[in-house]
This record gives structure tokens, sequence and C-alpha cells, in this order.
């Protein structure tokens, strides 16, 4: 104990309120009036990097952890150093943050490689008194099942990283409001009003699912091609039976951003169904599946411009750990 | 080569048995254990099995003598008895395998259970308590969708199941679960030495006839203990107890039920064989993800028989929703 303090004065003196270096803050008694243990977003994106730089060590340990961290992968508890931990060979360009100070959260959203192949990863840290408590990774990976295609992912769309200027932000609980309003939409079909944008769009681990110059795909369902406003207005959702467990993870109000973690469940129960233009669309899929989603949405001015999210199939039903 | 490896994960995954999931108070006291289970014979047992069939093919679950804290579990997910499976399941294929632990109190199930028409296997477990169904477990490995895997096609009647075994070829059941677990840690070990296999013994996965394959290549030809000794396993860990689980044992018919993850961390990228040969993990190997098992031995005089299993993908290290 003695050592631990030692290092961790030393450390925050030495290093001052830099992430993850003052050692000392865990420890009630600890505390430091000299440090401050406010985490901004230069912070909590650094981090961010700390963590994706630990992947590619292979070594959590030279993270700042809370004693009781949690990690989770695809919604599975694991250890720290397991899981991805144990495979990732590089960190690609395609990087978007979002950043919470006030909640003290942050996400990231990218390409990595894993032994080589590239894959699709959300990460969510928790950061409290400048120490990780809590780690969630959503990875897509291109497997059976997946539709994944991390080799589309080459630029971020800038918009992502664009402050809202100060007139055109929402509140935290409005930001909320409206990408719930996203998921109420989509359940069942229900078609309720989305405060879309005329040039919303969207992309689905690597897929351009809105707007597709190609929208067919190899089917005869040209859905892909129409925009965030007219998809949801085709009745083309009432498959997805409930959208669960929304959880509203991230609240960049700055660069209006809003991280939400939350799985689509299909009963396979509705067999066919009518479209708002009268065609009937039947159900081609037998058996009931679930999409663990991680969902990010960019809002200007009240309206939703760009949902970028990491998609998996799941067992029917699966949690997400937290 | 790579085919050969991912024919040879395949059945890994679809292999499983072990040990520790017996529970030595009613290993111990047989007839208290009796008398919990409502001594429910393998006739009693069996029965269960086909009424929950019935009432899941009608969608209603309220049919069932159903124990007041019943739980249903789905492919490792805790789910509301008529959801899932229960939604959707309409028809009930030909190929149907029973194995009864009336000691126990728990009967399986393996077979073919249509989801909108659409074929599917499943592996089936059921707790009776004092006359009432007191746990469901499903593992259903679902064709045509999202970790397709099934090929329920390749699933024919195969009577040395329900045969009985001669009362002197029996082993008691902390044996036959000894035999069985002993399939998991030779996986573990990557060796085929301290498994008993029998020389003809076969391994059907999914469907899939995946050791012993007289029509097979690469190393579905060989038996299952040949292919154990190659040492081809080690990029394969399968969970030790308590996620390592025997619910049912039939010494009867010499049946052992385990239920059993495979972890594959995606860590291990080369293996030196038995022979000397090199081998790199190839894909999906080389990333996370974890086989969710039901599998059954055939065990007679000792020695494994037969092995069928029913399997899908899971996230990496998904817990089966029971592991105590």
């Amino acid at each position: 104990m003695r050592r631990r303090l030692l290092l961790g004065i030393s450390a925050t003196l030495i290093l001052g309120t830099i992430a993850g270096r003052s050692v000392a803050a865990q420890e009630a008694s600890d505390y430091d009036p000299n440090v401050s243990y406010d985490c901004d977003r230069t912070c909590l994106n650094g981090f961010a990097d700390q963590a994706l730089a630990a992947f590619v060590a292979h070594d959590p340990s030279r993270l700042p952890l809370a004693k009781e961290v949690k990690y989770t992968e695809n919604g599975q508890v694991l250890r720290l150093g397991d899981g991805l931990w144990g495979i990732v060979t590089a960190v690609g360009n395609y990087k978007i943050y979002a950043d919470d100070p006030q909640a003290g959260q942050v996400m990231f959203m990218g390409v990595l490689q894993e032994n080589g192949a590239p894959v699709i990863l959300n990460l969510r840290l928790k950061v409290e008194l400048k120490r990780i408590t809590e780690i969630e990774a959503v990875v897509a990976r291109k497997e059976a099942g997946s539709f994944a295609r991390p080799e589309n992912l080459v630029q971020p769309n800038p918009i992502f990283a664009e402050t809202v200027a100060p007139a055109e932000r929402r509140s935290r609980q409005n930001m909320i409001a409206i990408a719930n309003s996203y998921f109420s939409a989509i359940e069942k079909g229900h078609a309720s009003y989305v405060p879309f944008d005329k040039d919303c769009n969207r992309i689905e681990s690597g897929v351009q699912t809105t707007n597709n110059p190609n929208p067919n795909q190899g089917t005869s369902n040209t859905v892909l091609g129409l925009g965030c406003a007219d998809q949801i207005k085709t009745g083309q959702f009432q498959a997805d039976s409930l959208i669960r467990d929304r959880r509203f993870l991230v609240v960049d109000e700055e660069r209006g951003l809003v991280l939400v973690g939350t799985f689509f469940d299909h009963d396979a129960t509705l067999r066919s169904y009518k479209l708002t233009d009268g065609r009937t669309v039947q159900q081609t899929r037998t058996a009931p599946w679930t999409w663990q989603i991680a969902e990010l949405f960019k809002i200007k001015d009240g309206k939703i411009m760009r949902i970028e999210a990491i998609v998996n199939a799941v067992p029917y039903g699966m949690k997400s750990g937290w | 080569m790579h085919r050969k490896l991912l024919i040879v994960g395949a059945a890994a995954a679809l292999l499983i048995l072990g040990r520790f999931a017996l529970r030595p108070t009613e290993a111990a006291t047989p007839n208290a254990s009796a008398a919990a289970s409502g001594d429910c014979d393998r006739a009693c047992l069996n029965g269960f099995v086909d009424n929950y069939l019935a009432a899941l093919v009608a969608h209603g679950p309220s049919k069932l003598p159903l124990a007041k804290n019943v739980r249903y579990t789905e492919n490792g997910q805790t789910l509301k008895l008529g959801d899932g499976m229960w939604g959707v399941a309409n028809g009930l294929g030909d190929y149907k395998l029973y194995f009864d632990d009336p000691q126990g109190g728990q009967v399986g199930f393996m077979g073919v259970i249509k989801e909108n028409d659409h074929p599917q296997i499943t592996a089936l477990r059921l707790k009776i308590e004092k006359g009432k169904i007191s746990e469901i477990e499903a593992i259903i490995a679902r064709s045509g969708g999202p970790n397709s895997q099934g090929k329920p096609e390749g699933l024919v009647d195969k009577p040395i199941f329900s045969e009985a075994v001669p009362p002197a070829e029996r082993r008691s059941r902390s044996e036959m679960i000894s035999i069985a677990n002993s399939y998991f840690e030779g996986l573990n070990q990557a060796t085929g030495k301290i498994t008993p296999f029998d020389p003809n013994c076969q391994r059907i996965e999914n469907g899939n006839i995946t050791a012993n394959n007289p029509n097979g290549r690469g190393i579905a030809k060989l038996s299952c203990g040949a292919q154990f000794d190659t040492g081809f396993s080690p990029f394969i860990k399968v969970r030790a107890a308590p996620d390592r689980r025997f619910p049912v044992v039939d010494e009867e018919r010499g049946l052992v039920y385990a239920i059993i993850e495979f972890d594959h961390a995606g860590t291990v990228r080369e293996i030196k064989e038995t022979d000397g040969t090199i081998l790199h993990v190839p894909p999906p190997f080389d990333t996370p993800y974890t086989f969710l098992i039901g599998e059954l031995f055939k065990i007679q005089n000792g020695k494994i028989m037969r092995v069928e299993a029913v399997l899908l993908p899971v996230p990496f290290r998904m817990p089966s929703g029971w592991a105590k």
C-alpha cells in the first residue's frame, strides 16, 4: 500500500491530470486537492485511445482500471485479457468518437484488425475519478449470419466530428427522446413521427441501408434505396416485434450525438404483412432471431442527420449483460 | 488442410460430455430422489416429453403441468413460455430420440421440430418434480438464418440409442459420467489416450456424420478415437464444471446427455499434431466464439459407441443459463 501510494503520488505529481495517472484517486482517503477529477472530451478520448492501444498490446493491465471494472464483449461478461484482448493486431483509420463528460462516458466506433482480418468495433467506456469502471465492446465480424462489411468503412462522415452550433443544440432529454422515437417507429412498423432531416442516411455494419444506389442487393426488395423517413413509412418494419432494453449510453450535446445500445427481437410469428402501398410482403425467415445493436445518432437542430450502427446476430432474446 | 481442420472443428464442437454435474446427494439417496420426482419411470418421463411437444406445436404452454417456478431457456436465453419456438413451432419431424433418468427426474429428447414448417434440429431437457415440469432447456440448431448449422435431413433412426444394454455391460452412473467426461478431457488435452472409444464409434453433429463417415473426406473418415489421436484439438477449450453438466444419465440404455460449451479464443494459431504435422488454424477458429452443445453418448461395456450432438455457434463465452 505504501508503495502504491507513493507511486500514485509521484505519478500525479509528474503527470498532473493526464487521464488515468492519478493512481491514488481510487482510494477514498486519497483525495488530492491539486488534482482535477473532471474528464473532458480530450481526456475521455484519451481513455478510448489508451484502451485501443491496450487491445493491440494484449495488455489490459496498462490501463487505469477501477478495482471493480466490468468488461463485456457481445453481451458476455469476460475477464479482461480474454476475447478481443487476445487477438487484436491493429487499429484502423476509421474512427468516430462521442463524449459525454457529464456522465463520464465515451464511445469509439471504428475498424480493428483481429488476427489480420478487419472487424467493426463499438467500444464504450465509463470513466469515474479518472479510472475505467465499465468496458462494453460490440464486435461485428465477417462470419456466418453476419452481413458486416468492415472493408467498406474507409473514412467516417465528417459530420460526426462537427460541433453543433449552440442555437441548434438540444437538451440531453430531448436528444434521447429523438433517438427513442426512431426505435418506437420501427417497432412493429408503427411508422410514428420521427424527426428526420431530409438528407438523413444510415450505415449498418459498413452497409449503406438507406439511399443505397444499388438497393436490391440481389433481391427484389428495393427498400434500401429509400431515405430514412420513406423507408419507415413503407411499413417494412412490422416484423420487428420488439425493440428491447434500450439504453441511452452516451449523450454528446456539443456534437449532437447519442449512442444507444438495444436489441431488435423478431419473434417470426408475423408471416406476411401489408405495406402502406398495398403490397403484401411474405416473411421468409422462419425462426425467431435477435439483432444486438449499437447505434449512433447525429442530431442537429432537432433532426436526425445520420445514423451509424453495428448489428450482430445473437441468440433470440439475448441480454446485454448490463 | 483447411478443410480438414474445419471438419474437425465442427466435429469437436459437436462432440461433448462431462463429469461433475451428478448431484452426489441424489446419487447417494435414490429413494428420496425417486420420491422427489414422483416415481416417474421411463414411460412417464417420455410422456412428459410427448405432452410437451404437443403443447409446443399447439402454442399452448398453459396446458402443461408446470411447477410454479418453472424456468425455460432457449439457446441459453431465459424466455417466457410462449415466446421463441413456442410462437412458431407447428409440427414435428420423424426423428425422435429419448433418454430417461428416472432417478434424477430428468428426461432428454433429440429430434426435429418444425418452425413455420421449417425443420430444425432440437435437443430438449425437462426436469420433472412431483409430477410437474420445473426446468425446460432447449437447444435448437436453427438452419436458414443467422448462425445456420442444422442439416435435419441427415438425421435417420439409429436403433442403438434405444437398445437396452445387457446388465453385465452396464456401468454405474458415476462411471458413465466419468467416461463421457473423458471425451471432453481428451479434447482439452489433445489426446486419444484417455477416452475409451469403441473402434466403431461414430459421431453425428446436427445431422452430419463427423467421425467414422464411410463417405466422408479427411478427418471425418476417421473413427472417433483416431481423430483424437491426431491431436487436432488445441484450439478448443471445453468449459469446465459448473458449466460442464451431465443432467441425464440413462443407465439402462447406457446413455449420458451432457450440456457443454466449447470456447474458441482465436489465440491458438498453429497446431503441431501428434505426427508432427503443423496445421495453421483457419477461420472461423481464428476469432473468439463458442459452441453451445447438447451431446449424447452411448456407452456399452465401458466404451463410447456413438456420439450424437446438437450445437450452435453463440457469442464467445456465453453461459447456458443453468450453471450453478
